[in-house]
């Protein structure tokens, strides 16, 4: 096919694409670049298994603070640290099924099937940050709640704490609302855009 | 330990042979010089952590595009991941390209004008007129983007129409 006039055709352009090589200083070995590739993977791995780590220490610590006053504590207590502790086993296995969605995605998908794990994969996270109320804040905050009830009475204090809860509770709603509108609707719509261009 | 150092030259091999078509990859999506250091090193991972399923792999070629266009273009790439020594402006896995001794002026100017062509159109026909300039067949390109052969056809039909107005348009 000719390029027309005076242009370059898509002939010579295959020419000139081809026959462009880049000649690299150079700097590394293939042994250091090696190196440094899979201290960079290793790194990349780490962080999403650290994350997960994080994640069980927490709800375990949360879990052995709470224990004692399932044993000791009055029946109020004790049905709030239930109500935390089943908090914590909701929260966890929401963010793991989460995960799992993300470890769906294969580098060597074709990329129609990449762009489609991927955008099913940031509805999910919507999803999931838009419904944080249900299962992160309520839960915990009851089981909290029925905790301070059980131990201090209706009072003062728990008057305190219940304003305590409110503000972190919309909190935490806050900056969930913003990730989701700053971050994970642009990349739904980025998605979009790249799954229009590629189905036409 | 025999099987590590397999992985190991099998990703050596695939970095030399294919480092130009890697560097065009990352000059075609990234926005500026900095953002093209990090693509390159991105896919180097990438490619590093997706290597295990190179080896049932049948087209090594369809196997590198993949890997390397879902890096520049669906993954969200994890920067905090990276190590902070290798984001700073020595970033030594990148080399600054030098032009080849035989390359004249002429030929590296028009490598720009099809890189500037190429620019103009959006992010999967970059990917598609990348492939076509690389003489991959249809039924490769249609197996790294997920889209029938004929489909490719339609496409590449329309985006040589473009490309070669733009080519003539740049050169008047």
């Amino acid at each position: 096919m000719a390029g027309g006039g005076c242009g370059m055709n898509l002939d010579e352009a295959r020419r000139t694409w081809q026959s462009h090589v880049h000649e690299p200083e150079p700097k590394m070995s293939e042994d250091e670049m090696l190196a440094l590739v899979k201290r960079n993977a290793s790194a990349f791995d780490r962080t999403i298994s650290r994350r997960d780590r994080h994640e069980a220490i927490a709800g375990g610590v949360v879990a052995i603070f709470f224990l004692p006053l399932l044993i000791s504590g009055p029946w109020i207590t004790r049905a709030g640290v239930l109500v935390v502790l089943g908090a914590i086993a909701l929260i966890v296995t929401r963010l793991h099924a989460a995960r799992e969605v993300e470890a769906a995605n294969r580098l060597d998908f074709s990329l129609a099937e990449l762009l489609e794990s991927e955008r099913a994969r940031v509805d999910s996270q919507i999803r999931l940050l838009e419904s944080v109320v249900s299962w992160y804040i309520i839960p915990p905050t009851m089981g909290a709640m029925l905790i301070v009830v059980g131990l201090a009475g209706l009072g003062w204090f728990t008057a305190g704490y219940t304003i305590f809860c409110l503000a972190v509770s919309i909190l935490i709603y806050a900056s969930n609302r913003r990730a989701v509108r700053d971050y994970l609707r642009p990349r739904q719509a980025e998605l979009d855009r790249l799954i229009r261009e590629l189905k036409g | 330990m025999r099987v590590m150092r397999d992985a190991e030259e099998t990703f050596l091999e695939l970095v030399r042979e294919n480092e130009p078509r890697l560097r065009k990859i990352c000059r075609v999506y990234a926005s500026d010089t900095d953002a093209e250091k990090d693509l390159y090193q991105d896919i180097l991972v990438q490619l590093w952590r997706a290597l295990p399923s190179f080896a049932g792999s049948s087209r090594p070629g369809t196997w590198l595009y993949r890997v390397a266009l879902n890096t520049a273009l669906a993954q969200k790439r994890q920067r905090t991941a990276r190590e902070s020594a290798t984001l700073d402006e020595s970033n030594p896995i990148w080399q600054n390209p030098i032009p080849a001794p035989d390359e004249s002026l002429e030929s590296r100017q028009r490598l720009e004008r099809l890189y500037a062509a190429i620019a103009r159109l959006d992010d999967v026909d970059k990917a598609v007129v990348m492939m076509y300039l690389d003489e991959r067949s249809h039924r490769e390109i249609a197996e790294v983007l997920g889209i029938t052969e004929s489909y490719v056809g339609v496409k590449l039909h329309r985006i040589r129409k473009e490309m070669a107005a733009w080519l003539a348009e740049d050169a008047a």
